[in-house]
């Protein structure tokens, strides 16, 4: 046995997409993961969230997460002319640029899923983080997620997930102010 | 492996960090029904083994008094069992013990999937379930008509089928590679301290119980081996060892470099001529 089973090679990692690493890759378009969450028979009405400066407020004081952006792509979802819930498509700030992410609610406002559509990032490979994420489906805008007390030396994929679930806290707060019937 | 194969991949934030799936398949509606059901295995291996999740087995260990005992899933055993012996191997370096007492000392592990708290602390097994819950994603599939997958975890990867490049960061240059390793039926875990991602005064994500300070920073290890659960608890082991880590290489079969600034080293290094390859 010797050392060739790796190669030294010192190559800009932002220029490249790379096979079993998270980089810059584009994940599933808005179509895709329509379908995924909801299935083929599901019809999707836009019916976009729009957050005047006050609505911008409401939310930023129930999330405590600052909101960027105040037009949020958001679709109705209908099965069988029932209301089967809704899909919402957030952006975040990942460690240097945006992930771009869609979120699946129940009629109720809880989690059913949560797919990543696009993520941007140039530092891609990633260190480990003894700290572990609170699970994010079956969540509501009642319970706030956390990373944890005190989150360390953090790497790219790790601050894009605390960014993430700093984005999901907004996105349920949006939800809780402007959705729920 | 035909070239008409073609790769799906989807991500999601899971583990504290973000889990990219990938197959190569020739059908869209069963690959993606595949992937999520290979996210549902790490979520559930997530769920047993979260110190933040209220309900997790490990949860419920931390909160059992000195003599208690409790029965968990045979996932948490086994990475209790896992653990254990690198603990010992290590000489304790590598402990699921918050306040790095060796595992022993704090767990004892009975008959019937039973545990028992022997002293009081808080465990985490932030440094071996990522790996773990890497490779029950990839044990399940490998158990479909997958022909080919990786599974990376924020630098805990495993793969199987085609050869999986990966790039490693240098540590001390971000946006930079420092090394390319093939990946095919085995996982590589990477575990670093880079430089400028942290303020001076809290460089320790990783702390070595030997001294109680954290590992120096600027510094990478990736280790390479047949399971993911292995290669990312002997990263630990790795960083805070470093030379004497080769026993504990040659037990598992496995290998692995150190990047400290531009000095790479390999490890093992005396090897042993009845090793061979990791897979």
């Amino acid at each position: 046995m010797n050392d060739d089973w790796f190669k030294l090679i010192g190559v800009p990692l932002t220029t490249l997409v790379m096979a079993g690493q998270v980089c810059a890759a584009e994940y599933l378009t808005v179509e895709q993961a329509q379908k995924l969450m909801f299935g083929n028979e599901a019809s999707f009405e836009q019916s976009d969230v729009k957050l005047n400066r006050a609505a911008k407020k409401a939310v930023e004081a129930a999330s405590g997460v600052k909101v960027e952006r105040r037009v949020i792509p958001t679709w109705k979802v209908f099965d069988g002319g029932k209301l089967s819930g809704y899909f919402i498509v957030d952006e975040v700030i990942g460690k240097h640029d945006y992930i771009t992410y869609a979120i699946a609610l129940t009629p109720s406002g809880e989690i059913k899923q949560l797919e990543i559509l696009v993520y941007r990032e140039n530092y891609g490979y990633e260190v480990r983080n003894p700290r572990w994420l609170a699970q994010f489906v079956g969540y509501d805008s009642q319970t706030s997620l956390d990373l944890g007390e005190e989150v360390k030396n953090i790497s790219g994929a790790t601050m894009s997930c605390r960014h993430l679930t700093e984005g999901v806290n907004r996105v349920l707060a949006t939800y809780d102010l402007f959705l729920k019937t | 492996m035909t070239s008409s194969l073609k790769l799906s991949n989807r991500a999601r934030p899971l583990l504290g960090t973000i889990v990219e799936i990938g197959v190569h398949t020739s059908g869209w509606d069963v690959t993606h029904d595949i992937i999520s059901t290979a996210f549902n295995k790490i979520e559930h291996i997530q769920s047993l083994m979260s110190r933040f999740d209220d309900e997790s087995e490990v949860t419920k260990i931390n909160r059992l008094k000195v003599g208690q005992e409790l029965v968990v899933s045979s996932d948490l055993i086994r990475v209790l069992e896992i653990s254990n012996d690198i603990s010992t191997m290590s000489g304790g370096v590598f402990s699921i013990s918050m306040e790095s007492a060796p595992n022993t000392d704090v767990l004892e592990l009975q008959t019937n999937g039973r545990v028992k708290r022997l002293q009081d602390g808080l465990i985490d097994l932030g440094g071996i379930a990522k790996g773990y819950a890497v490779d029950r994603a990839i044990d399940y599939l490998r158990s479909t008509q997958v022909e080919s997958a990786y599974v990376n975890a924020g630098g805990d990867v495993r793969a199987f089928g085609v050869p999986h490049s990966i790039l490693v960061r240098h540590p001390s240059r971000p946006n930079k590679s420092v090394a390319s390793i093939n990946l095919s039926d085995n996982a590589l875990a990477t575990s670093a301290t880079y430089f400028g991602e942290v303020n001076a005064d809290q460089s320790g994500r990783i702390v070595n119980p030997m001294t109680g300070r954290p590992v120096k920073s600027g510094l990478s290890v990736s280790v390479m081996a047949s399971t993911c659960v292995v290669a990312d608890a002997l990263t630990k082991c790795m960083l805070m060892l470093e030379d004497r880590v080769d026993p504990i290489l040659h037990e598992f079969n496995a290998r692995g470099f150190l990047v400290h600034g531009d000095q790479v080293t390999s490890f093992p290094k005396i090897i042993d001529s009845s090793v061979s390859h990791a897979n």
